[in-house]
């Protein structure tokens, strides 16, 4: 380089680092050039000097001959970005994890979770799509109870990736807190929206975009709050790009205190009122659908069932654990129902039998969507969360029960227990049925299963509505966090990342995660996989694999038997043969241990343990059974 | 057996209520009760191995299962339906969630060769000679 070149690039160099926000003196940086004295401006603050180890600064020609002509390069430095803090505030509400797929949009705060942050409350997850990351915090969030696993999605586009999982997570009533990054004057106009959160914000309990920084604190402290508070739902902050990217100034604003408001639990007149019902029903029925919030939820329905002796419908195929499946007042127990005492199940009133109601449920309601199957219907209609309600009520109802009504009811208990006992029998007994054919029968999947895992503490984390339900009628599911329930709106591609999510949060209790997986909700996103291998998530998958979307075969079987004509072209568009999909090697290609087809009952056991001893030593695995339908 | 047929109903489909007929380039609209051939008529003694086919062809096996044990269909390995209650029960079904097989559809004497299949399912072992089950129901 000429001395003149040498000019003109220095010139060049310092037009650039006269920025507005910081800039360096003294020395041009080049990749040979980096320990230097650095002086950085913040704004409104007084230029501090930085110490850096002392080193002979070369010249710019000294530079040029070693390292080749310096790149017109950006030479701002911000050693103190707001973005810092920003991992401050995350680590302040308890944030364990960041679900994301990168994006330029967020990288500022991306860099200081990894770096500032130690990547370490939150550790960042990577995630190979939007929808995974928010169905992770989805499941993440159906065992701790709280939305402490964070996606962070790119403006518009993964916004527009995650928006079915978090309508499935505002639907199912989970708390999922999001940020999402923009920069409206980034590189991809596309990328930048004036209101960005619009295009979820039909199922969003709240969303925001703060513009300063003492904002962003409160914002997001907010928006957990918000979207912790029942009725639960999803809720978003989004992040400037530039209010991340600025250097903090020297009044850092305080960090946000996290605290959880009391639960709107019913009004004690309303309590006494349904006491005084239930205490004077011949044949009260609990309906209990999404009632547990927490293990208490269940404890606390349990004594209530058992004061009154009133069986307790809950274990649907979509629902949480509320009350647990083998108790003796599990299920509709006998004889019509005079009373029927409905807890955040929602639905329609049987006619001639009097029904109250306790849900937070319907305060979620929009002008939009249906959130809820059926809004209750109910002779007295409590809005409140259902299970703060229990505590006073079972107080009423212990107060109102005399020795009298108490051997009544004890004597109903005793017919309640018998017609349990005879239902389970049944059901169990049931699963006969296709007992040794090929492929296998979902009842045996789960029977099988079943002495493999009793013994250990564990956890179903997929819906159990598209394999019939087996789990629930075979085995003991005495707590909340037994089953995961169902995926809020039907949205497939629920099960695979919320399983993973789930299985997430039951690894920091040592808990053993079991994901019966249908083949088509895998192929929405399967690189959740590579997730779940990547970041060690011990987690077995059993492949439901009926080799098509059979809910939507049986649908083409009807419409074309509705209109009397070809009945044998169903599988047209809708059976996923030909070629036959590999899930073990699915597996085996994201990383993880991979078996099967299994197809033949006596090979089942084996592959099991065998998938289970790598699941026990810290990772997924994944075991492709070849399943009847349904 | 009938209650058993339309005992476990998964999808609420409004299905089966009307069956559509093709007239000319026209519908009509025709009840499930007109729509086959009730009564029944004499069954011919049907194939198996034309049946079999039709089994997986028409779709039976996506609610039956594939050894007519599975599902959200009524189990037909127990199912105690004579040949003509079984072609009758295609033409009418009793619940929303099975469709109607219509004569232009099946013909009876394809209606028999999925008899005579169905026929050759293996009945299911009893629950008490599943030591696993028995295991399951004994816990508490
Ligand atoms: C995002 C989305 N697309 C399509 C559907 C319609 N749908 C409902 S069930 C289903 C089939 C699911 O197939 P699979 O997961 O393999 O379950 P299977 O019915 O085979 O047991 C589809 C496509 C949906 N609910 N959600
Ligand atoms: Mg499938």
């Amino acid at each position: 380089m000429t001395d003149q070149e040498d000019k003109i690039q220095m010139a060049r160099s310092k037009k650039h680092v006269v920025g507005r926000r910081g800039f360096l003196k003294g020395a041009a940086v080049s990749a040979a050039a980096g320990a230097a004295t650095l002086v950085t401006e913040l704004p409104g603050a007084q230029a501090q000097t930085v110490a850096r180890p002392q080193a002979p600064v070369p010249s710019a020609a000294a530079v040029a001959r070693e390292a080749g002509p310096a790149p017109v390069v950006d030479v701002r430095i911000i050693e103190n970005p707001a973005s810092d803090y920003m991992v401050d505030v995350l680590k302040a509400l308890g944030i364990e994890y960041i679900a994301s797929n990168p994006g330029s949009s967020f990288d500022g705060l991306q860099e200081s979770i990894i770096n500032y942050g130690k990547n370490t409350g939150p550790e960042w997850l990577t995630c190979l799509h939007e929808e995974s990351s928010v169905a992770m915090a989805h499941g993440w969030a159906k065992i701790e109870g709280k939305p402490s696993l964070m996606p962070i999605l790119h403006g518009v586009t993964g916004i527009q990736h995650a928006s079915m999982a978090v309508y499935n997570a505002y639907v199912d009533r989970v708390p999922v807190l999001m940020a999402t990054g923009f920069q409206l004057d980034g590189g991809i106009t596309a990328h930048g929206a004036t209101d960005m959160a619009s295009i979820v914000r039909g199922y969003l309990k709240w969303d925001h975009q703060p513009t300063r920084l003492d904002q962003f604190s409160s914002s997001m402290l907010r928006a957990y709050r918000l979207a912790a508070t029942p009725p639960m739902a999803p809720t978003m902050v989004l992040l400037d790009k530039h209010l991340e990217q600025a250097p903090l100034g020297p009044n850092r604003p305080a960090l946000p205190k996290l605290t959880l408001p009391t639960i709107p639990s019913a009004d004690i007149g309303s309590l006494r009122e349904t006491a005084k019902l239930l205490v004077a029903a011949e044949n009260p029925r609990i309906n209990a659908g999404r009632l547990a919030r927490t293990e208490r939820g269940v404890v606390l329905l349990v004594e209530l069932a058992e004061l009154l002796q009133a069986p307790v419908a809950s274990v649907g195929t979509n629902n949480r654990v509320s009350f647990p499946s083998r108790h003796p007042l599990a299920g509709a127990g006998t004889g019509q129902p005079d009373l029927i005492l409905s807890l955040e199940a929602g639905g329609g009133s049987v006619p001639g039998v009097k029904t109250i109601a306790i849900t937070a449920a319907e305060m979620l309601a929009t002008s939009n969507y249906n959130v809820l199957p059926n809004s209750p219907q109910a002779d007295l209609l409590i809005e409140a969360d259902g299970e703060a309600s229990l505590p006073a009520l079972i107080e009423e109802v212990k107060r109102l029960i005399t020795s009298d009504r108490r051997r009544v009811f004890q004597e109903r208990g005793v017919k309640h227990a018998d017609a349990n006992r005879q239902v389970r029998e049944q059901a169990i007994a049931n699963a006969r049925l296709g007992w040794d054919g090929s492929p296998i029968s979902l009842a045996r999947l789960a029977a099988e299963l079943w002495p493999l895992i009793k013994n250990e503490d564990w956890s179903l984390v997929c819906p159990q509505d598209f394999i019939s339900n087996w789990p629930n009628r075979l085995w003991n599911m005495d707590k909340l966090y037994r089953h995961t329930g169902g995926r809020g709106a039907e949205g497939m591609g629920y099960g695979a990342p919320a399983a993973v999510g789930a299985a997430l949060a039951n690894k920091k209790y040592g808990r053993l995660s079991i994901n019966i997986q249908q083949d088509g909700d895998l192929n929405y996103a399967p690189g959740v996989l590579w997730t779940a291998a990547h970041h060690k998530i011990p987690l077995l998958t059993i492949m439901h694999n009926n080799r098509g979307y059979h809910a939507e075969v049986m649908f083409m079987q009807r419409a074309a038997n509705l209109r009397n004509r070809d009945v044998d072209r169903a599988h047209i568009g809708t059976r996923l043969i030909e070629p036959n999909i590999d899930y073990a090697k699915m597996a085996q290609g994201y990383g993880m241990y991979g078996e099967g087809p299994i197809a033949d009952p006596a090979q089942l056991v084996p592959a099991l343990k065998r998938g289970l001893e790598h699941v026990k030593r810290g990772e997924p695995a994944l075991i492709d059974v070849l399943t009847q339908p349904r | 057996m009938k209650r058993g047929l339309h005992r476990r109903v998964m999808f609420g489909f409004v299905v089966g209520a009307v069956a559509v007929f093709a007239v000319s380039a026209s519908y009509a609209q025709v009840q499930p009760s007109q729509a086959g051939t009730a009564p029944a008529p004499n069954v011919p003694a049907g194939d198996a191995t034309r049946g079999s086919a039709l089994y997986l062809a028409t779709g039976c096996w996506q609610c039956h299962g594939f050894a007519g044990a599975t599902g959200s269909g009524a189990p037909l390995v127990i199912s105690g339906l004579s040949a003509s209650g079984f072609v009758n029960y295609l033409r009418n079904p009793r619940t929303r969630a099975m469709p109607l097989y219509s004569t232009k559809v099946m013909s009876d004497a394809a209606a028999a060769d999925l008899y005579a299949y169905i026929k050759t399912f293996k009945r299911p072992s009893d629950a008490k000679d599943i030591p696993l089950l028995q295991q399951i129901i004994n816990e508490k």
